[in-house]
């Protein structure tokens, strides 16, 4: 697998790693309930198909970045600084 | 004030010269990590034009005057080296962090380098894609680095940490490459 890193460009996939699902970035409001983080903590999808992720580019230049990946295929169809898509909710 | 005398990172005797490729140490003054706050990369180089004459590079590229280069070492970091620390007022929009015994540095020059380089990282070394002046955070067999492409080959930067094992993996490789080439004649 190779990630095209915004930063870097196309790299090899041994210089990240994976940290979960995108899901990690839609965090309950503090007053949401625990039956809200029970969900965002365990509750995980898990289709043969399109991927929401988050990756590391840890070997890299130390970017989490947030990848649509097909889990059947490897192909990564999208990646975008988490950072740019945390700024641009704001 | 007493002034200790220096000691290099590296144990074995550096340079290192093997076939078509040679090993230096570099030793520069000071290398120091800024890293601006959140948005003010415009601000940034607004300071850094005005103290030092340096514009802040793009990512995976560098700049350089006379005396400092600056090179970008990875997201919001950036490294100043050379014979002076940075400037007080870059403080009011970066942090600063001095970095100058933490890292060490070795320069890999000649023809073979770029082959040398090869059997350690994952990087795309052509010159078409990795020119001279740009820099690339990346692996050296397992352990984060930092490049730069120069004129003549590479500067390699590691953790001071790496020291010994960085050196252990580069004389080995460049070792192997020269032993391949006087075979193949």
């Amino acid at each position: 697998m190779r990630i095209d890193c915004p930063l870097c460009g196309c790299r090899d996939s041994r210089e990240f790693h994976y940290r979960g699902t995108g899901k990690l970035m839609e965090r309950p409001a503090a007053d949401a309930g625990a039956e809200a983080f029970h969900d965002y903590i365990y509750m995980r999808e898990n289709p043969a198909g399109v991927n929401c992720e988050l990756w590391f580019h840890e070997m890299g230049c130390r970017a989490w970045l947030l990848v649509e990946r097909d889990v059947s295929s490897h192909e990564f169809l999208s990646v975008r600084l988490a950072e740019s898509v945390t700024r641009g909710k704001q | 004030m007493v002034e200790l005398s220096p000691q290099s990172p590296f144990r074995d005797p550096l340079p290192f010269k093997q076939g078509r490729a040679s090993l230096t140490e570099n030793q520069p003054e000071y290398i120091s990590a800024i890293m601006p706050h959140q948005g003010q990369e415009t601000a940034l180089s607004a300071v850094l034009k005005k103290v030092h004459d340096l514009s802040l590079p793009p990512a995976g590229q560098s700049s350089a005057n006379k005396h400092l280069r600056l090179l970008w070492a990875g997201r919001g970091t950036y490294f100043l080296v050379g014979e002076k620390p940075p400037d007080r007022a870059l403080a009011r929009v970066a942090s600063l962090v001095d970095q100058s015994d933490g890292w060490c540095s070795l320069s890999l020059d000649g023809e073979d380098a770029a082959e040398v380089l090869a059997r350690l990282s994952p990087l795309d070394l052509r010159l078409k894609v990795f020119k001279p002046g740009n820099t690339a955070r990346s692996e050296l067999q397992h352990m984060m680095a930092l490049y730069l492409r120069t004129r003549s080959g590479f500067e390699i930067m590691v953790m001071r940490s790496f020291a010994h094992s960085a050196l252990h993996h580069l004389k080995e490789a460049m070792t192997s490459v020269a032993a391949q080439n006087r075979i193949a004649g």
